[in-house]
């Protein structure tokens, strides 16, 4: 059986979870997604079940990148999805009304993964929406209790999504 | 959520018939494909709160089992439990597409469950 | 005119400044114009209290006091000029307080590499500390202090400890986590216990003396796959 491993990207609908797996994984991703049916959210498909994709290493075994669904009514997939990952990437949109308060949504939502393994904040549309700044995502996380890295992301970019894999690989040198 | 009068009438009748209908009934839920209730009637509140955003869920990755085996669309996922069973079964309604749940206590027929949890999700379709 | 600032992507010196004895809207408006020439000064400059590394004042303060250390610099604001040191007249020219910032900053860094200046505080390179919140943009201006404050996020570090888990060099690790200090980041991890390498400092162990935080021990060699399956280059010593 091959051995799994895999890391988490998370955040709001329209942050750009199913793009940043798209843009890295080796197999055109799997997406469980439907019509949106919040008419606040300007978005036509919403993720219910998750986001998957996939790469293979140099000794066969499998690294799986998964998105889950952004939305709290769906956090016991963020606890089935979240067992046993790597390490969790939290996609944050600058052009949401209250961003910060979404960032808090997952911190708390994977904060027993954070805790126990790494994650890094990815904060998106920041040119077109520079506020608030990355200090104040410093500070709101500090308040909760956790320091990881927060930087801005276009996640269009497969490159920047490679990045922020790095920077979650870091954190789990030993 | 924009829901015409005209559907949400009838998730209300098809609730009703199937409340009515099915021996070892507990809970009866209508539901969004994206996961957000739109009727239900259930004999212990708490039991149902987040069955609607499962159900989407389920239905979802029922999907993908279907394509992936090349079954084509999935029509219902049906969960076996120690104490019941619980039936989601998609209602493609032109306009939307709403996931019935039906659960039941042990001693439903699962048949005459199928049967009712399908004819109810005809006339919604068809609403 | 000064042009834009083209010092390659290295990290600048973060310095501060007090302001003492400014009208109201002057004391605004040179705070919002350092601000905005942020992006063209040689060195970052941000606003303290006090224990600054470069004290603005005005007029009065010029002529009644002089500087309580002589190595922090003063630069008097007013209309007239007192006579005093460093000035810049009223009403604030961008182009002239660009110049004087400049000029003043290559003096506090020269005096930091001397040793002489503010609140220097003497790190050894085994001591560890514990970064409080994630730095702000300023302190991160070198690439590979991404990495060493991603290095920080997990547990403590030291200048050593950086050292040997990345490719920055000793000096580098050590600068950062001066800046870090100096911006309040840094906290010091409990008491270090015994130095088990005392007597061979460039020891292959890893010198944090705090283990990781709980976590189910990585696969050996995942990472490493990991990296290479993305093309990104081992996290050690080059």
């Amino acid at each position: 059986m091959t051995v799994e491993h895999k890391i988490l990207f998370t955040g709001t609908m329209g942050a750009g979870k199913t793009t940043a797996i798209a843009g890295v994984s080796e197999i055109p991703p799997v997406s469980t997604d439907v019509r949106n049916s919040d008419t606040s959210v300007a978005k036509a498909t919403t993720t219910v079940g998750l986001d998957y994709g996939e790469l293979t290493l140099d000794n066969g075994e499998k690294l799986r990148l998964y998105g889950t669904p952004g939305q709290m009514r769906f956090d016991f997939m963020w606890r089935i999805l979240g067992r046993g990952a790597l390490g969790v990437v939290i996609l944050v949109d600058n052009s949401r009304p209250d961003p910060l308060a979404d960032l808090d949504i997952y911190l708390d939502g994977f904060a027993e993964l954070i805790a126990q393994t790494a994650c890094v904040v990815a904060v998106g549309r920041m040119e077109q929406h520079p506020s608030p700044g990355l200090d104040a995502y410093a500070r709101r996380m500090e308040a909760k209790g956790v320091v990881c890295p927060v930087l801005p992301a276009n996640v269009t970019d497969p490159q920047q999504v490679v990045q922020l894999l790095e920077l979650l690989l870091l954190q789990l040198e030993v | 959520m924009n829901i015409t009068p005209r559907i949400r009438l009838a998730a209300e009748s098809a609730i009703d018939t199937l409340m009515r209908e099915i021996k070892g009934v507990k809970a009866v839920v209508i539901s969004t494909e994206d996961g957000l209730e739109l009727a239900a009637r259930v004999e212990n509140t708490a039991q149902v709160a987040r069955l609607s955003a499962i159900a989407s869920s389920l239905a979802a990755l029922g999907a993908v089992a279907g394509e992936e085996s090349q079954l084509g669309l999935c029509d219902n996922v049906a969960i076996e439990a120690t104490h019941g069973h619980i039936l989601m079964l998609q209602a493609r309604h032109p306009e939307m597409t709403l996931i019935v749940s039906v659960v039941t206590s042990r001693d439903a027929i699962i048949g005459q469950v199928l049967y009712f949890a399908k004819q109810a999700t005809q006339l919604l379709q068809h609403a | 005119m000064t042009g834009a600032n083209t010092v390659p992507k290295g990290q600048r010196a973060l310095l501060s400044y007090s302001v003492e004895g400014l009208q109201h809207r002057e004391e605004v408006l040179l705070k919002s114009l350092i601000r905005l020439l942020d992006h063209r000064t040689h060195q970052n400059w941000s606003w303290k209290a006090e224990q600054a590394d470069l004290r603005v004042v005005g007029a009065q303060i010029a002529i009644a006091a002089a500087s309580p250390q002589p190595a922090v610099p003063t630069l008097t604001v007013a209309h007239a000029d007192p006579q005093r040191g460093p000035f810049l007249a009223l009403p604030l020219h961008t182009d002239a307080l660009e110049v004087a910032l400049n000029r003043l900053g290559a003096m506090v860094v020269h005096a930091r590499g001397l040793g002489l200046a503010v609140t220097e505080v003497p790190m050894g390179e085994h001591e560890e500390f514990r970064m409080l919140r994630w730095p702000p943009a300023a302190v991160l201006e070198a690439p590979i202090r991404l990495r060493l404050a991603t290095l920080m996020t997990n547990r403590p570090a030291s200048v050593l400890s950086l050292q040997q888990r990345s490719p920055a060099t000793r000096q580098e690790c050590a600068d950062f986590l001066a800046d870090l200090q100096r911006a309040g980041l840094l906290e010091r991890a409990a008491s270090p216990g015994v130095l088990v390498t005392a007597s061979a400092p460039d020891s292959v162990f890893p010198d944090s003396r705090f283990p990781a935080p709980t976590r189910d021990a990585v696969q050996l060699g995942l990472l490493a796959r990991i990296r290479n399956r993305l093309g990104l280059q081992p996290p050690g010593p080059q």
